[in-house]
């Protein structure tokens, strides 16, 4: 289905409009590849309110779905719709306070990421429409993480799903029919 | 408010004697088309920028050279009295390139202290 056709008429003037009060905002949520109900990072390229502060600090970010989004800017290409292969992303954080690099540091294998567009209305407290159980106008999930550089100023991502006809199946199994003589 | 540091508590002027201006918005993407009024996009809030100038002493001018040298070191936030709205904000210098001030001649013993501060979101 069309994305024009499932998003609200919100998002698409907030797309469309040549005067718009609204902005889409994306959230990157990755999850810890040994346990998938884990939830390793929660960030969002855009802010409308400030989710901690200390004395050194104050995070800006949003609250969404009853769980905290840390503002980091972002760069992100959406997935594309090529005939022939799997769609690739890809995502580029600017990373200047070190937050990421210490937790893709921890990460052993391809994490499982998931991208959602959600209005900025929806989430920005005091806001007519502020509603912070809205659903996303868009998700992107399936996705993993193939591969992770970083430097001192930003972490790059690329975001690929998993190409079955190119898996052996069953995989790393021994099966009659790889290895009639066994049985 | 989780400041440490506080215009306040130093031993400076609380009004700028000698001029302020503030700009205020919000992050504004806008774009110019080949023709007809260009598109304009609201991105998020941006901090209100303050562009302050006091008259201070030769002691008053130490003082804030050791606060921003060497308490708040250019970078950490502190809370500031605004001006125009009285209330204590929370500021942070933006360096004007290589400077966080800048002090000017005005009298045997008095300075002009010009500095600019972003007020937080």
């Amino acid at each position: 289905m069309s994305r024009l056709t499932s998003m609200s008429p919100e998002a698409l003037k907030a797309i469309f409009s040549p005067e718009t009060d609204t902005n889409l905002i994306t959230t990157v949520t990755i999850y810890d590849p040994d346990n998938v109900n884990n939830v390793v990072l929660r960030l969002c390229d855009s802010f409308t309110k400030r989710i901690s502060e200390t004395a050194e600090e104050v995070i800006y970010g949003i609250t969404w779905k009853g769980s905290d989004y840390t503002f980091l800017p972002m760069e992100i290409s959406l997935p594309t719709e090529e005939q022939g292969q799997a769609p690739k992303c890809s995502i580029t954080m600017f990373d200047v306070t070190r937050y990421v690099v210490p937790i893709v540091r921890t990460i052993t294998g391809p994490p499982k990421i998931k991208l959602d567009l959600l209005l900025s209305k929806y989430v920005e407290p005091g806001n007519a429409l502020f509603n912070v159980n809205a659903d996303a106008e868009a998700t992107f999930n399936d996705f993993y993480i193939s591969n992770f550089t970083y430097n001192k100023d930003q972490v790059s991502a690329e975001l690929t799903m998993i190409n079955y006809e190119r898996e052996p199946f069953p995989l790393h199994n021994f099966t009659p029919a790889y290895f009639p003589g066994l049985f | 408010m989780a400041y440490t540091y506080s215009w306040t508590a130093l031993s400076l002027p609380q009004v700028p004697q000698k001029g302020f201006s503030e700009n205020h918005g919000a992050l504004i993407q806008r774009t110019s088309m080949d023709k007809g009024p260009a598109k304009m996009r609201y991105l998020g809030k941006r901090p209100s920028q303050l562009s302050l100038s006091f008259i201070m002493t030769n002691a008053e001018v130490a003082t804030l050279k050791n606060f921003v040298e060497n308490t708040i070191r250019g970078t950490i936030r502190f809370g500031f009295p605004h001006p125009r709205t009285n209330t204590i904000e929370e500021v942070r210098i933006i360096p004007q390139g290589d400077s966080l001030f800048t002090t000017s001649y005005l009298a045997p013993g008095y300075w002009t202290v010009s500095l600019q501060l972003e007020v937080l979101p």
